[in-house]
């Protein structure tokens, strides 16, 4: 099981928490100029990388906070991404 | 005509009470305390004889007794909106019921179903944490030594009284 650093609780067991995908996909500027693959890819498409992930959580059973960590794919090591914490 | 109507309450455990007592251990249920959920304020609400929980960073539970007012809602939340002008004062009192453990062996119950650290270096008197505690949301707060107070949705109550006397039993 992943432990995860809740950046309010602390450490905390993966089950606690909910997956909310890759960090910093911006909404597109102007969507309704954007044709369907245009779409489709802000949508459903997503970096898949091997290695370092920076990926967004929700503490859900706990202070329900959403949050930044960076992953890494292959070992599962993870740690709190200082710098993406203030994408809210 | 109060009174009356106060007596047809019936928590979330219906008649049944939670009613667990060992030689260091007790657990009880108290069904109808004044519960406020208090969201958008980094300061602590103060309600006189009432333990605040900080359930997140601008987070809060206040946990007051039981109104002995037949009201919409609890007074205390009427005084804690004209108190905090900005944050949203939502009176939950039904949505979470408390169980009480208190006792010695209270945290070495909780541990047969719960991965967090009760310990009270890191769970100080007046402090709360939440998690799961047998696959049911809860937040668990100090309230002495040897004491904890345990929230848990209405719905997840029954369940989880089950569960308290069954891993209470080793401990009777």
């Amino acid at each position: 099981m992943l432990t995860l650093p809740c950046p309010f609780c602390g450490p905390r067991d993966e089950t606690e928490f909910g997956y909310g995908g890759e960090a910093g996909v911006a909404y597109p500027e102007r969507p309704a100029d954007l044709d369907d693959a245009a779409w489709a890819e802000y949508l459903f498409l997503r970096a898949n990388p091997r290695g370092w992930f920076t990926e967004r959580w929700v503490h859900r059973a706990g202070c329900r906070q959403w949050f930044t960590v960076r992953r890494h794919t292959v070992t599962n090591e993870v740690v709190p991404d200082a710098a993406a914490q203030e994408v809210r | 005509m109060t009174a009356e109507v106060l007596a047809l309450r019936e928590g979330p455990l219906g008649t049944e009470r939670l009613d667990v007592s060992g030689p260091a251990l007790t657990i009880v249920d108290e069904p109808f305390r004044t519960l406020v959920d208090v969201r958008g304020t980094t300061t602590a609400p103060v309600v006189d004889g009432a333990w605040t929980w900080r359930l997140g960073p601008d987070w809060w539970l206040v946990d007051a007794p039981a109104s002995d007012a037949v009201a919409l809602e609890s007074p205390v939340a009427t005084s804690l909106r004209s108190a905090l002008p900005g944050a949203s004062v939502v009176d939950v009192s039904s949505l979470r019921t408390v169980f009480v453990l208190t006792g010695p062996d209270a945290r070495a119950v909780l541990a047969h179903g719960c991965s967090l650290d009760l310990d009270p270096r890191v769970l100080p008197v007046g402090a709360c944490v939440q998690g799961m505690l047998a696959q049911a949301q809860v937040s668990i707060g100090r309230t002495d030594a040897d004491a904890l107070r345990l929230h848990v949705r209405a719905s997840f109550a029954r369940h989880l009284a089950a569960w308290l006397r069954d891993a209470s039993v080793e401990y009777l």
